[in-house]
């Protein structure tokens, strides 16, 4: 099934940090299809945003960029800083940057969480305008998609 | 592994764990390699890395006494680990920012050691971390025997405690 205007919105709502909006929504997300299809559109984001961030004129960016950004990230937003193990969310950026793998003593549960902290901290830093917004889930959809499909 | 012939663990600090220590700090890894490597690695005493806990503790309270942030944690991990360039994986950050506030005794902090991963990933944290604090204070050599000295004393002490506690005295 396809990715639906409510997953869209539930991700637009995170995204544009209406944290009450977003709670309110993902709970409409309650059948089991609606929740694949909604991990699908938050991990084809997330993948879109480390692109857009750790790609620079074709090139992926050197480890230590990766680590700078984790860093910077968790030194500024103390709530991230307990709620985001570094080791597993250096992983997973370099992996979904094609460098390296995760471990697998990382649970299901942890790697979403990771991404969806991650998806937050690359778009809050991106400041996109609502058009650019809007661009960009137009893009983690049609990827989504293409996933599901 | 420091088990001795009746199959219990042995905790003693030597003269000569001070003096590979000392070697390690003011003279470098290889120094301390050649002279000191083969002999730690089989001896029958963990006393060498209960001396580099005490040390690594010492060189914390330098470093982040009498206030710290987690920032500031986080911050000195990151630092350290982008000079290790490609070997930054060697310091797992998780394990080494829970090392630090274990040790700063952090009461919001819940983590024990080794933290959900093995005793040679924290042996390896606490000697990097070592290595860095003391290169970072610009410690001189009578400042590192210093420190090694009184870490030396801190674990002895430690040692006859727990031999005290064990024979219940």
């Amino acid at each position: 099934m396809p990715i639906t205007d409510n997953q869209i919105a539930t991700l637009r709502a995170q995204l544009a940090g209406r944290m009450d909006e977003h709670e309110r929504l993902l709970d409409q997300l309650d059948t089991e299809e609606s929740q694949t299809g909604y991990i699908a559109l938050v991990t084809a984001a997330f993948f879109e945003a480390v692109d857009r961030r750790f790609i620079v004129n074709d090139k992926v960016v050197d480890d230590a960029e990766v680590i700078e950004f984790i860093a910077y990230q968790r030194s500024a937003h103390p709530v991230a800083a307990e709620q985001m193990d570094p080791t597993v969310a250096e992983q997973v950026v370099l992996h979904a940057l094609g460098k390296g793998s995760i471990s697998q003593d990382v649970d299901g549960e942890t790697l979403l969480g990771t991404k969806i902290l991650l998806l937050a901290a690359l778009t809050a830093e991106a400041d996109l305008s609502e058009s650019e917004l809007e661009s960009f889930l137009a893009k983690a959809r049609a990827e989504a998609d293409e996933h599901i499909g | 592994m420091g088990v001795n012939m009746t199959g219990s663990f042995t905790s003693h600090v030597t003269d000569m764990h001070l003096e590979a220590l000392l070697a390690l700090l003011v003279e470098g890894p290889e120094e301390w390699l050649e002279r000191y490597g083969e002999t730690i690695k089989n001896e029958n005493n963990v006393g060498y890395s209960l001396l580099i806990y005490h040390a690594f503790n010492e060189a914390l309270r330098l470093r982040f006494s009498p206030t710290y942030t987690v920032p500031q944690i986080i911050r000195f991990v990151a630092d350290l680990r982008l000079t290790l360039k490609e070997y930054a994986h060697e310091l797992d950050p998780r394990v080494a920012e829970s090392l630090i506030r274990y040790s700063l005794g952090d009461d919001a902090f819940t983590g024990r050691p080794p933290f959900g991963t093995d005793e040679v990933t924290v042996m390896r944290a606490q000697l990097l971390m070592l290595v860095a604090l003391v290169s970072e204070e610009e410690l001189d050599e009578a400042e590192l025997v210093k420190l090694v000295k009184d870490s030396a004393a801190l674990a002895r002490n430690r040692g006859v405690v727990e031999q005290g506690q064990d024979s219940g005295v």
